[in-house]
């Protein structure tokens, strides 16, 4: 049986009403599917507006085909939700198998933003800030989007809490940053098992954030459900993050991230414009604790391949970090660090880097004029109050200020390093020591 | 026309087997869909606008299709697709100044060439004849699951001549994997040109029958045009032809 989310039998007061309408129709009748067309009947356009949420329901598929859907102007609520978000608090609660599978060319549209913002979440009459996400699942076992093109989004575009067995494939974003937040996918506490895979596009903050810290999704926690974020796969990200971040770990308040595998990222921001992203892949943050910081070890077996960076550091050491391999880091345009820090504390073990080039075009900033050896700036590695150690094979820098920077103990050992034009080599205080192939320097 | 926007999509049929009316139609309708079924052929080239979703369902069609030529940031392309289920496509694609371009699921015996195109898809694609080629101004591309009797080009000397203003032809930031070629030519081709660098490019998971990519023409070119180049999980050897500022191979 198929049904037609255009037979005026399904007709509602609004957009999302027909389409609503059209899927309890569908699961009362035994039918797991419907397509949403290009057409929309009921107001002889061609497009949808979606005024509430579109709840979906256990084992079903939505098929998006060729179709335009936009947010209303003036509404407080999510495009597309399950049914059972932030009501059931259950394994028994958990939905399971919802997809939403896009066909030609979805376009997903925020539209014209609500002023719902994290600064006035809950606040001024505005409901939290959670009804700005364009997609928002809670404790859904196996979930499926692909083929979809998201602009705009109101605040963060996709969003997960207790979720498992994700699969996010072809995803395009274009977000003109005019609002904060505006990030990509989403991962909060209690996500595991994911497979995200061919993510492009520009958004307005981080392209995906696995953030596993407390927060109002503490409110939603599954009972019988962990709420670390693991075993998370991600291949293929050709991101433009604003000035954000490309790919974020952050977990704090006992909140665990491990068995992560990261292959190839590229940051595709504009390299002719001053603004740049902080970071391509950021490892953990010293702020957002509320409970207690993340400890050592609580940040583990994370695999990251193939970055390719024009932001200020490809890859970003902050607060604690144990067991991560980091190979073939590559930096271009006018970076500060290809391995950097935020500069407020962390601790480092057995973190490897292979492979990694730091070459900047060390030029003036929007002229082509070469800087003089002398004005030469950034850092390989500039890891400013880190501690601990790590280890780099394989490193070739051309063109800057300082191979390593340090000011605290942190022990930092190279092996087979090609270094030419290097201004000052080792900046060390603080007990920071450096060896290359197992000579100590300075 | 109630009753075509309400099926969602045009076929030639509905324009009395004119293929370019049906395309033309799908457009003035805003459906932006036309599907194309059985054996399908068109002299003249099609021609592809925004927002254009080109179906082929157990088709086999023989026609050339493009993008207008326009040399103006005004008149880009944007979010053009086309889609093939148990389908094939004797002809040349050329998609010229667009952004957002999927291509999928279609045996081509033809060139699918590209030119100033940002954001492009092509996946599960297999190539008789022809083969892909990414010409200038091509950048934030990943292309996935290309089986292939012949080379694939990443080139900057590729153009059909026209160019876009206030643009740098530089193809940048592309993904190339999960292939398979059968070709005794090398893969994967990497050329530059003087005005057109060849930068952040990566091929990988591909199996090629001897040379798996070829870096350059040996020409007199700056080492500055080919950079940071990634090739990792290729069955066979990279050949480098001219100097490259970083590579990354394993």
């Amino acid at each position: 049986m198929i049904l037609n989310v255009n037979d005026i039998q399904y007709f509602g007061d609004c957009d999302s009403a027909t389409i609503q309408n059209a899927i309890d129709a569908a699961v009362k009748n035994g039918c797991s599917q419907i397509t949403i067309p290009r057409y929309n009947a009921r107001t002889d356009s061609m497009e949808w507006r979606i005024s509430r949420a579109i709840r979906l329901p256990s084992n079903f598929t939505l098929i998006l085909d060729n179709c335009y859907m936009v947010q209303e102007t003036g509404v407080y609520d999510n495009m597309f939700t399950n049914r059972n978000t932030c009501e059931g608090f259950t394994l028994e609660d958990e939905q399971t198998n919802i997809a939403i599978i896009g066909k030609g060319n979805v376009c997903l549209d925020g539209g014209e933003h609500n002023h719902l913002l994290e600064k006035t979440s809950g606040r001024y009459g505005f409901p939290r800030v959670w009804k700005n996400t364009m997609f928002f699942w809670h404790n859904v076992n196996g979930l499926r989007l692909e083929n979809v093109h998201i602009e705009n989004q109101r605040w963060w575009a996709v969003t997960h809490v207790f979720c498992r067995n994700v699969t996010i494939k072809n995803v395009n974003f274009d977000a003109i940053p005019h609002v904060p937040n505006m990030d990509g996918i989403d991962l909060r506490i209690g996500c595991n098992h994911f497979d995200i895979q061919n993510i492009t596009g520009r958004t307005g903050d981080d392209v995906i954030a696995m953030s596993a810290i407390s927060g109002t999704e503490y409110g939603w926690k599954v009972e019988g459900k962990d709420t670390h974020i693991h075993d998370v796969k991600i291949r293929n990200v050709l991101g433009d993050p604003f000035i954000h971040l490309v790919v974020r770990f952050l977990n704090h308040d006992g909140n665990e991230i491990y068995n992560v595998d990261v292959d190839t990222v590229m940051d595709v921001s504009d390299f002719t414009t001053k603004k740049r992203p902080h970071a391509t892949i950021d490892m953990g943050c010293a702020l957002y604790s509320k409970i207690r910081p993340s400890q050592l070890g609580e940040t583990r077996n994370i695999r990251v391949r193939n970055v390719t960076s024009r932001g200020e550091t490809a890859v970003r050491l902050n607060h604690q970090l144990t067991d991560a391999v980091f190979t073939n880091i590559k930096t271009y345009g006018d970076n500060i660090a290809a391995i950097g820090t935020q500069g407020k504390g962390g601790y480092m073990e057995d973190v490897v880097f292979e492979d990694v080039y730091y070459g900047s075009v060390q030029q003036e900033i929007f002229v082509s004029t070469p800087l003089p050896p002398e004005k030469y700036h950034g850092a390989a590695i500039a890891l400013t109050d880190v501690t601990g150690n790590i280890t780099v094979k394989n490193l070739t820098v051309d063109k800057v200020r300082h191979l390593v920077k340090a000011n605290k103990a942190l022990s930092v050992a190279i092996e087979n390093s090609q270094c030419t034009q290097c201004l000052i080599p080792y900046e060390l205080s603080g007990g920071a020591t450096v060896t290359v192939d197992g000579e100590d320097v300075q | 026309m109630k009753e075509l926007k309400l099926r969602g999509f045009v076929t030639p049929a509905d324009c009395g087997g004119n293929v370019a009316k049906a395309l033309q139609l799908a457009k003035a309708l805003e459906l932006n869909k036309v599907v194309l079924t059985g054996d399908v052929s068109w002299a003249e080239p099609l021609v592809l606008t925004s927002g254009m979703y080109l179906v082929l369902e157990n088709c086999h069609l023989q026609a050339d299709l493009v993008t207008p030529l326009e040399e103006n940031f005004s008149f880009r392309q944007k979010f053009i697709t086309i889609e093939g289920e148990n389908s094939s496509i004797t002809g040349n694609i050329h998609i010229f100044n667009t952004h957002h371009l999927n291509i999928s699921g279609l045996k081509i015996a033809g060139h699918l060439t590209c030119e100033y195109t940002l954001w492009g898809n092509i996946h599960h694609i297999e190539f008789t004849q022809g083969g892909l080629s990414l010409g200038r101004g091509c950048g934030n591309f990943i292309v996935q699951e290309i089986d292939s009797a012949v080379p694939a080009k990443i080139d900057g000397s590729i153009s059909c001549g026209k160019v876009i203003p206030g643009t740098k032809p530089d193809l940048n930031s592309i993904v190339f994997c999960d292939s398979r070629f059968t070709s005794t030519e090398p893969a994967v081709q990497l050329g530059a040109a003087e005005d057109c660098g060849i930068i952040n490019i990566q091929v990988d998971h591909i199996t090629a029958e001897n040379t798996a990519v070829l870096v350059g023409k040996g020409l007199e070119q700056s080492p500055y045009l080919f950079q940071n180049l990634t090739f990792t999980h290729l069955s066979t050897p990279v050949a480098y032809q001219n100097p490259v500022l970083h590579v990354y191979e394993k």
